[in-house]
């Protein structure tokens, strides 16, 4: 797919328009936008921006989390001809203010928490409001012709280096990348991907424009953590994820820990011995429990940023799922190579795309030439003529081999190569490959010390093991390399874990440093029984910000300085990072780290969604079951109820869905309210129940479900996830009927509400109408298994409020109570 | 009975940074958490605190406690109990106090 420059590529969506553009789920809400009003809210954005002053060539800032409003921005950007200058949320404000001062952005958009303190300089919005500020703005494109030749992004590399560089991308550069890649791999238009590399990166940014040309779905989260990827995975039916492959390993590792916890780990091992055999299908299945973990779509994962060690390759392929790598570098916008989602495993880069050419120099550096190569370092001359050869190839700075049929294997940065005294040229990859798959070497990474005639290769190692079992390890590891690759010195990394940079790759330049200064081997063998690496000492040490403390098995938690506000953080981080949740109140002054640890051991697996029955909802069952409510049931319910509905108009003109509230004093409320609303209502209407009536009566369970579409509410615990349930229902264009008070009222009076449908009114911002029944108390008491006696009751239908979004629960909720006790 | 508990803010602020999204959800109801500031949010873990030492025990969650304005009052609610606090913040501190009424 080829485009002259982003116009046309924003165009395209009007032919894509029907399809699901972005899902993000900030809170309890789910946000969607079809391609068409993407489109339409990028065109509102092209016009805010340039009612802001932003004109061509003009630099706008971006520091915040991947979200549909980034991308909005970005194309906003990219249709007025402006510069958009991509900054990774985890840098620091110093950092931030670098690449400020060098870009001198007239427009910074961050995220709500970060950095505040950029407003004090510029001129600065939120983007979590971009979708409020751009409103009013018309959706058509601007009036503003592009040549393909603009700067579409500031990329900067490596912040951390003392003068980190900006790499000026073309749209043209943009476009011819995403055309090539486009071309090697064959994106269907319904795939579903999971967006979890930050977009200042080059390559999650080429991906999602790859993507979005095709109109395949991308999804959002709010918030990047292994847990939350894991229920996204689930939730979203994702089958791409682009990746760093440190997310590869960790997710194999935490398979892995779970066969262990739950003895299926000879299990696992034997299915990963046959896989190699079967076809991918029977793979899937093999692997079945492990696929429903990751919610049981997904496919392809490509990842970039480093080198997939080839085991982890290798054990996603023998699951069944595609593990694909590409090359490239931000300066080549960024993709140079991928491998092919048809050919077999290899380990290689893959070939080169379509319209990138490349040659090995004399040297042993990759060159690259193509329409992809970036322009320019921003404001930089001497740096951007240094990074090409006379005739115009770019230098990579990867030193690698190219195969006679065009495979790229890159063996390592030419900055990190170790000369030793001989001349001979080491490659650190090349030893921690073989390093890694040692027992008792946790991490290793390899660089040159530099001794009087040359360099000699030294070993960073992070291990639980002593030293003697270090020393052995190390000579072991030498006996399976080259003469020449032995490694002659090594010392313990003083810290759990390497250095690493923001696309989590070891640092290694740190780490060559630290070696370089002259190691003290005893700085991390401070006396302490805990093993390195134990998750759970981790998460404590993070609480008391103190990547040292020593906790031994039977200390007291409180007794190291885990108070009752640390104690929820640690909870909380539990749940997040190894999904396992331990109630608050198994938790005390006395628990000791031991006892934490048999709690997590038989702690409950964090339900990655919500599992209700669901049958209710499906088209026969509606069928069937209004009609029996339409006749059977109604004409049994009239027998002992005589109704009287007052207020019938204020439901004119009604947006569906809505939420139905009403007063709660009888075990027939519910149907009554049903009956009394219109028909093309009801037949859409959810009832919420208490989840201990539901589970206790079963009849009235099924019953309730098949004529009253009803679903259960957990009034007892964490109320999030039924609230969570209830949206999802009313995102499908269910109405919902809910009574406030959550319980019977005892005397008829109106009780307090409970400020859960605050949340739900505020939060979906759906219309909410009132219902008030009155004479109906005591007909059918919820002891009773019969009706009492005759009633003649009276149905008032108020008039539809909403609520906006600044409004608080609670007062929304007594809004609401004071409304109904009015009616 | 009286209870008291002194936050310190910025200690707060980390551990509310680190427990994410999981620790608002056990620290705060819905109506609570409604402002996501910092020093207001502490104020009313102070009031928590002070709420337990006031009760003389520790509920089985700490969204069992719920704090809510009453005639532009602050008061705790837990179970069938309602006991007066009162918030204050200066700096980097915000500490709250409990009484719960002798039965």
């Amino acid at each position: 797919m080829k485009f002259k420059n982003f116009t046309e590529y924003v165009n395209n969506f009007g032919n894509i328009s029907d399809r699901s553009a972005t899902t993000i789920k900030p809170f309890i809400k789910t946000y969607r936008q079809t391609y068409g009003e993407f489109q339409q809210q990028i065109y509102r954005s092209a016009n805010y921006l340039l009612d802001q002053g932003v004109k061509k060539g003009d630099r706008v800032m971006v520091v915040a989390s991947n979200c549909p409003e980034w991308q909005e921005l970005n194309l906003g950007c990219q249709l007025i001809g402006a510069t958009l200058v991509p900054v990774d949320a985890r840098n620091s404000l110093e950092t931030t203010l670098n690449f400020a001062k060098q870009t001198t952005p007239g427009l910074v958009f961050r995220g709500k928490y970060i950095l505040p303190k950029l407003d004090k300089k510029f001129k600065t919005e939120i983007l979590e409001n971009y979708n409020d500020l751009i409103k009013d703005y018309l959706p058509k494109p601007p009036n503003i012709r592009l040549s393909g030749q603009e700067n579409a992004v500031i990329i900067f590399t490596s912040g951390t280096t003392a003068d980190p560089k900006g790499v000026v991308l073309t749209q043209q550069n943009l476009l011819t990348n995403a055309d090539g890649v486009l071309r090697a791999i064959d994106v269907d238009p319904n795939w579903r991907i999971l967006s979890i590399l930050p977009l200042s990166h080059s390559y999650e940014f080429i991906g999602e424009l790859c993507m979005m040309a095709k109109g395949v779905s991308v999804f959002y989260l709010p918030r990047i953590t292994p847990l939350a990827i894991a229920r996204a995975l689930n939730d979203y039916k994702i089958t791409i994820l682009l990746a760093v492959p440190q997310l590869l390993t960790l997710f194999k590792q935490r398979i892995q820990q779970t066969a262990i916890l739950e003895k299926q780990d000879k299990a696992l091992n034997f299915a990963f011995k046959i896989a190699p055999f079967l076809p991918k299908k029977l793979k899937r299945v093999l692997f079945g429990k492990v696929h429903k973990k990751l919610g049981g779509k997904l496919e392809i994962v490509i990842t970039g940023g480093a080198p997939i060690p080839t085991d982890v390759a290798d054990f996603w392929e023998r699951m069944g799922v595609r593990a694909l790598q590409g090359y490239g570098l931000t300066e080549t916008a960024p993709i140079l190579t991928v491998n092919r989602v048809k050919d077999k495993f290899r380990d290689s880069q893959g070939l080169a795309l379509y319209n990138v050419k490349l040659k090995v120099a004399d040297d042993g550096e990759i060159l690259a030439k193509g329409p992809n190569i970036f322009k320019e370092y921003w404001q930089n001359k001497a740096q951007t003529e240094a990074t090409f050869t006379k005739d115009g190839w770019f230098k990579t700075g990867d030193m690698g081999k190219i195969s006679d049929d065009g495979w790229l294997k890159i063996q390592g940065r030419a900055k990190f190569v170790i000369v030793l005294p001989s001349g001979m040229n080491v490659f650190p990859e090349d030893i921690e490959v073989v390093a890694e798959k040692h027992k008792d070497i946790k991490e290793i990474c390899i660089v040159g010390v530099k001794k009087a005639d040359g360099e000699e290769v030294f070993a960073s190692v992070i291990s639980d093991k002593n030293d003697k079992k270090i020393n052995k390890a190390i000579k072991e590891i030498n006996e399976k390399l080259e003469d020449f690759q032995h490694i002659s010195d090594w010392a313990r990394w003083p810290e759990e874990q390497h250095p690493r940079t923001l696309l989590l790759k070891i640092d290694r330049k740190n780490v060559a440093l630290w070696a370089n200064q002259g190691v003290n081997k005893n700085i991390s063998q401070k006396g302490g029984s805990i093993a390195s690496g134990d998750p759970l000492v981790n998460v404590l040490r993070l609480s008391l910000d103190d990547s040292r403390a020593i906790i031994s098995e039977k200390d007291r938690l409180a007794d190291v300085g885990i108070d009752s506000l640390r104690r929820l953080a640690v909870i909380s981080l539990i749940e997040e990072q190894l999904g396992i949740s331990i109630p608050e109140s198994k938790i005390d002054k006395t628990t000791t780290l031991s006892d934490l640890r048999k709690l997590v051991v038989h702690g409950s697996h964090v339900e990655s969604s919500n599992k209700r029955p669901s049958w209710q909802y499906s088209k026969p069952i509606r069928i069937i079951g209004n009609m029996l409510r339409e006749t059977l049931v109604r004409g049994l319910i009239r027998i002992y109820v005589k109704t009287t509905v007052e207020g019938t108009e204020n439901l004119a003109g009604l947006k569906q869905p809505a939420i139905f509230i009403f007063n709660h004093v009888d075990s027939f409320d519910a149907p009554v309210v049903y009956q009394s609303l219109p028909k093309a209502i009801r037949d859409n209407l959810a009832v919420a129940g208490a989840d201990d009536m539901l589970v206790r009566h079963m009849v009235l369970t099924l019953v309730s479900r098949l004529f009253y579409a009803a679903f259960n509410l957990n009034r007892q615990d964490n109320i999030l996830p039924s609230l969570e349930y209830t949206v999802s229902l009313l995102d499908k264009g269910w109405n919902i009927a809910i009574a406030p008070e959550g319980h019977v009222s005892k005397d008829g009076k109106l009780q307090k509400f409970k400020s859960g449908i605050g949340l739900l009114a505020v939060e979906t911002g759906l219309p909410v109408v009132i219902v008030k029944t009155s004479g109906l108390a005591g007909t059918l008491p919820l002891d009773k298994k019969w009706p009492q006696h005759f009633s003649h009751v009276t149905v008032k239908i108020g008039q539809p409020i909403q609520f906006s979004q600044n409004t608080s629960y609670e007062k929304a909720a007594k809004q609401l109570h004071k409304l109904m006790a009015k009616l | 009975m009286i209870g008291i508990d002194l936050v310190y803010i910025p200690e707060f602020a980390k551990q509310l940074k680190l427990g994410g999204d999981i620790f608002l959800q056990k620290s705060f109801n819905a109506a609570e958490s409604n402002s996501k500031n910092t020093e207001h949010l502490a104020g009313i873990w102070a009031a928590k605190e002070a709420v337990i030492k006031a009760m003389g025990k520790r509920p089985n969650k700490l969204t069992d406690i719920l704090i809510v304005a009453k005639n532009e009052r602050p008061v705790a609610r837990v179970g069938d109990h309602e006991l007066e606090i009162s918030i204050s913040h200066h700096g980097d501190y915000a500490v709250a106090v409990a009484k719960k009424e002798d039965q």
